[in-house]
């Protein structure tokens, strides 16, 4: 009886992540470049074994010259193939990826603590809710499934101590990790020599078994190797890494010259390119444990957040605490979690941008198994330490409406709030301006479109579903800007330009049908249709020339 | 043994002290208004026993109208009579007191954790530790309380851990705070509570007429300061005050807009109302007191007088420490002492972060002391472990020794090099300068315009003129002018000195008078006309900006 009930509860639990993450799947939020670039690169795939550049089978994907880790977007074939290229179809295996994360961690939990009987539960539980999970469980974010991936190795790796066909597991799943997103390239070889040093004995004792398992995942890694020595090598690391900002360089000019002699020895010894940067990445790497992060408004890129929500929950922060001073008084079996929390965001570190909430969203998993720890004894010790029942019952019913309603709140501003208030961050309005063309099309020779915002060509390739056949031959990228990316200005009738100076766009184009932002068309212009974000506000007004 | 410990003891106050006394009267580059405002009040009552306003003997001076409590003022007395009035002078019972101090953590260290003795440990952090030595050296009123408030836990614990007779003398120091810092009520209060919850079973014990003596001792010491607080000398509460500050209807309606809710709807209710807004805030700036920006890379972030360029409150090698020390902290169990430092970590912060500022050092002040005591768990926690690591012990210890001393070095050259020019202007660099200037200037001109600031200009003319205060109190009353809205007032002229706005184009045409401007204000293309203008002298800062102009309007 009882262990139908435990399973019970672990179906409710997979059953409450499934409906968080596909409910309303394809409409919120708006649809993003990238996602867009996957979709259809998955479509052209499809259709001509080619991606949108011509490049066939590729390991990385060039879509804006950024060289896009292409795991993802093989995934995403067999989606589009059945369900046509739509939006559900790019979210699709990322959503399912979610799910099963929530099953991997209750398998994990319940390897690692086995005699904590509710530990697993409520770790999974925890995660089925998590924002920062969530968030990137909706929607075509390779960073998710990087997480799936490298969750299934360490629970690979951890059982393979016992069982030869799990061996066989986390090698596969770790290099697939690799193919899928950077920040795992960090990530994995130091996740793997912390397995190694916390497991050092069992491995030792057992050499010759781990040799299969090494070779193969040497094997597998091959090909990324080979291609990361190509065009894709550090392309992206050129524009995000530590060294585009270029702050803490001129800081050492700075600070040389407040000392009387610029060139002296202490001045050359304290200020200099070394120590800048290495300040610089530990505080980038230090701001991804900073409370307002964690708890309280998030990642600052609107479209990685939720209005007035952390990364996790308010009360999360008063799980995590008790949870890491119960942890810091008996540490044994949370070796693999605590260094995994403290790997997690050194990929992030690297890159100017701190705190990264995308880039380090593989410290949700151990945190939140942290935070049911946290929960758990609080409720244990509770229940251990008050007699008095009444009293015990307000405890528990107190902790029990505070998660819930900060569960509620998220969802509340996830659903009513996100779309409106950060309306401008994502590419809402593109679908309808897109079927509007469609429709009208055939009534102009051309039809100019506005570059403020993230790259629209390619979500005008992926809602007309272009021919890739002929998009591939028609089309060039350009030069790079100064983050690395390019963009394509133009294909058929359409072209993505800046429509800034108004009346000079008007002369350029006559009989075009030109797009643009409310600022760029003055007003007393003869708009045909205004299309409008989920806010009310403007997002795009059309003009006939 | 003991001697052993007493000689370690000595050397570390020599530290401490030479850490504090050297370069004390130019490093911090230049007084700031409020300390030329304790030590002219200082030196008034020296010579009158009344305040700059003629007050007698006061016990919260109204000085620019914050209401500084007097303690410092008092103490700050024997030494202006001593060597005059100078910056050594204003500076040298904050730095006192800052050794004091670091002597009353080793006793304290010492009887919170005996069987560790976390003394020696202790006192050496707080001694090196820059966040104390930033407001240890200079006249900081929060300083003064820290030391005081040291001292009331000492006498405390050793009432508790046997001789009762002393529990007067600690509640006697904790009232004394309230002479010293008008922001340090609450954290006395917070200090207070946490030694009566955490030690509860040993002070019920006492004697009654023992804690009723301690009562009385307690009230009468605070008593007057209490007084003077109901007759609104309450400093800038109500300006600092978190529950001044609400959000505009604007963006609370544009948020219900999104739902087609109103205000007081259930979803307002429940999501968006103005007290979770509120406490969001308070939960968002308490945190911030933990991030790693505030510890160990930035400091105070709001104001560049509270610490160094480039460094936070404590130095990065810390952060090893304290982790230790976190981990020592939680395996010490549910101790008394350690339950004690976790409360202290975790509330010395809350008065802080129901101000308005998003971090704010001085306010925090008190958290130093649960840090310095972790950090001592950290450093003995280091110890214990020595066997555990065998032959790498000594190497990993060597190690962390050149890296410590190698930041703390970094931290020096940030101290005396950096801060002084980076932050010249923060730390009103200029003022001592043009006060000598204009003064020498002052008989030639029928008036001298200065440009009223927030800096106070006048009290540095008090200072540097040693303007006699039975002269000065004369015209307070008129020169005065308190601040519509109970912030901090102005002064509005001094002998032939005008203190006020500066409006230029109206001012440029006054001829025959000496302007001393900004070139904020008064840019220098637009007064540089050597028809119109003659430029009597400038004050520039250490990297060679402009500070002030002294314009004659020819």
């Amino acid at each position: 009886m009882k262990a139908i009930f435990t399973h019970k509860l672990l179906i409710a639990i997979i059953l409450l992540a499934a409906l968080l993450r596909f409910y309303k799947l394809s409409a919120l939020p708006a649809l993003n470049a990238d996602e867009a670039a996957i979709g259809y690169n998955a479509y052209s795939l499809i259709q001509t074994g080619k991606d949108e550049h011509g490049n066939s089978w590729p390991i990385h994907f060039q879509s804006f010259n950024d060289f896009k880790p292409g795991l993802y977007f093989y995934l995403v074939i067999p989606f589009v193939a059945i369900l046509g290229l739509s939006e559900i179809a790019v979210r699709f295996p990322s959503a399912l990826l979610g799910v099963a994360t929530v099953l991997l961690v209750w398998l994990l939990v319940r390897e690692l603590f086995p005699k904590n009987k509710w530990l697993p539960y409520v770790s999974a539980l925890f995660l089925a809710v998590s924002p920062w999970n969530l968030h990137y469980s909706r929607g075509g974010w390779e960073a998710n499934a990087a997480t799936f991936f490298i969750t299934l190795g360490v629970l690979g790796f951890v059982k393979g101590m016992t069982s030869s066909r799990w061996r066989l597991v986390w090698p596969i799943a770790f290099v697939a990790s690799l193919y899928t997103y950077h920040a795992a390239r960090v990530f994995i070889p130091l996740i793997f020599i912390s397995l190694l040093l916390i497991y050092r004995e069992s491995i030792f004792n057992n050499l010759k078994k781990y040799f299969a398992p090494v070779m193969l995942s040497f094997f597998l890694t091959v090909p990324l190797l080979l291609d990361l020595t190509g065009s894709a090598g550090m392309s992206r690391a050129a524009g995000v890494g530590l060294f585009a900002d270029t702050g803490p360089f001129w800081r050492i000019n700075e600070q040389r010259g407040e000392h009387e002699q610029l060139d002296s020895k202490i001045a050359r010894v304290l200020h200099n390119k070394a120590t800048n940067y290495s300040l610089a990445f530990l505080q980038n790497y230090t701001e991804h444990f900073w409370g307002e992060f964690l708890f309280l408004s998030g990642d600052e890129i609107q479209r990685n957040k939720v209005p007035e929500t952390g990364q996790m929950y308010v009360h999360d922060l008063f799980f995590v605490v008790v949870g890491l001073i119960l942890i810091a008084r008996r540490p044994k079996g949370w070796g693999v979690l605590l260094l995994w929390l403290a790997i997690s965001p050194l990929a992030a570190a690297l890159t100017f941008q701190s705190p990264h909430a995308l880039r380090a969203q593989i410290m949700t998993i151990p945190l939140v198994i942290i935070s049911a720890y946290g929960a758990l004894s609080i409720l244990d010790t509770a229940k251990g330490s008050i007699k008095n029942k009444t009293l015990l019952f307000i405890i528990y019913f107190l902790l029990f409406t505070i998660a819930t309603w900060s569960t509620a709140r998220y969802l509340h501003e996830y659903y009513f709030h996100m779309a409106k208030t950060f309306d401008y961050s994502s590419q809402y309005g593109v679908k309808e301006l897109v079927s509007y063309t469609i429709n009208n099309q055939e009534k102009y020779p051309k039809i100019v479109v506005t570059d403020r915002y993230d790259q629209p060509y390619i979500l005008f390739l992926f809602y007309l579903k272009y021919p890739p056949i002929v998009f591939q031959t028609d089309h060039t990228l350009t030069e790079r800007d100064q983050f690395g990316f390019s963009t394509v200005r133009k294909f058929d009738k359409y072209e993505f330009r800046s429509i800034d100076p108004w009346s000079q766009t008007r002369q350029e184009y006559p009989g075009a049908l030109i797009v643009g932002i409310e600022k760029e068309i003055p007003d007393g212009t003869n708009v045909l249709n205004t299309i409008y974000f989920p806010s009310g506000r403007t997002a795009f007004k059309m003009v006939g020339n | 043994m003991i001697k052993h410990e007493l000689k370690i003891l000595f050397l570390i106050l020599v530290l401490a002290t030479f850490l504090r006394f050297w370069g004390l009267g130019t490093t911090p580059p230049h007084l700031t208004s409020d300390e030329a405002a304790l030590g002219y009040n200082a030196y008034s009552i020296l010579k009158t026993a009344r305040d700059e306003h003629g007050n007698l003997l006061p016990i919260v001076f109204k000085s620019f109208g914050d209401w500084k409590p007097g303690l410092y003022v008092y103490l700050d007395a024997p030494f202006v009579g001593l060597f005059g009035l100078n910056e050594m002078a204003v500076r040298l019972p904050g730095a006192i007191s800052g050794i004091a101090a670091v002597f009353f953590v080793y006793l304290v260290g010492n009887r919170l954790f005996p069987e560790k003795k976390l003394g020696l440990f202790s006192s050496f952090f707080l001694a090196i530790s820059p966040w104390h030595l930033q407001f240890s050296r200079g006249a900081w009123e929060a300083g003064v309380a820290l030391t005081l408030i040291l001292a009331g836990i000492y006498f405390f614990l050793r009432a508790i851990q046997g001789n009762s007779r002393w529990l007067w003398l600690s509640a006697s120091f904790f009232a004394l705070t309230l002479w010293a810092y008008q922001g340090g009520k609450l954290s006395v209060a917070i200090v207070i509570a946490g030694l009566s919850i955490f030690f509860f079973s040993e002070l019920i014990k006492v004697p009654r007429k023992v804690l009723m003596l301690a009562f009385l001792a307690g009230f009468i010491f605070s008593l007057p300061v209490a007084l003077s607080f109901f007759q609104g000398k309450t400093g800038r509460l109500e300006v600092y005050s978190v529950f001044s500050y609400q959000r505009p209807e604007k963006d609370i309606k544009e948020i219900l807009d999104q739902e087609s809710a109103v205000k007081g709807s259930l979803s307002y209710v429940l999501f968006h109302s103005e007290n979770l807004n509120l406490a969001q805030g308070v939960l968002g700036r308490w945190m911030n007191y933990y991030s790693a920006r505030f510890l160990f890379f930035e400091g105070d972030w709001s104001n560049p007088r509270h610490g160094v360029p480039y460094s936070g409150v404590l130095l990065l090698a810390d952060s090893v420490l304290l982790l230790l020390g976190l981990v020592a902290l939680s395996k010490a169990g549910n101790s008394k002492s350690a339950l004690f430092v976790w409360y202290l970590l975790l509330l010395s912060s809350l008065p802080a972060a129901l101000s308005r500022d998003s971090i704010h050092a001085v306010r925090s002040l008190n958290m130093l002391f649960p840090l310095v005591f972790i950090l001592a768990l950290g450093a003995s926690f280091v110890v214990e472990n020595k066997k555990k690591l065998k032959f790498a012990f000594p190497l990993l210890l060597g190690l962390f020794f050149v890296i410590y001393a190698a930041n703390y070095t970094y931290y020096l050259d940030q101290y005396w090099v950096h801060a002084p020019k980076k932050n010249a202007p923060n730390w009103q660099v200029g003022y001592k300068q043009m006060v000598e200037k204009v003064s020498a200037l002052q008989d030639k001109y029928p008036e001298i315009v200065i440009k009223q600031d927030y800096a106070q200009p006048y009290i540095f003319f008090l200072f540097y003129q040693k303007y006699d205060p039975d002269k000065y109190q004369k015209i307070a009353q008129d020169v005065y002018v308190p601040n519509e809205y109970g912030d901090v007032g102005f002064v509005s002229r001094l002998d032939n000195i005008t203190f006020r706005d500066i409006n230029w184009s109206a001012d440029r045409g006054m001829s025959g008078k000496l302007f001393v401007v900004d070139p904020i204000k008064v840019p220098v293309a637009d007064s540089s006309d050597p028809k119109e203008f003659k430029l009597v002298d400038e004050i520039k800062y250490p990297n060679g900006q402009t500070a002030f102009r002294l314009l004659e309007i020819l």
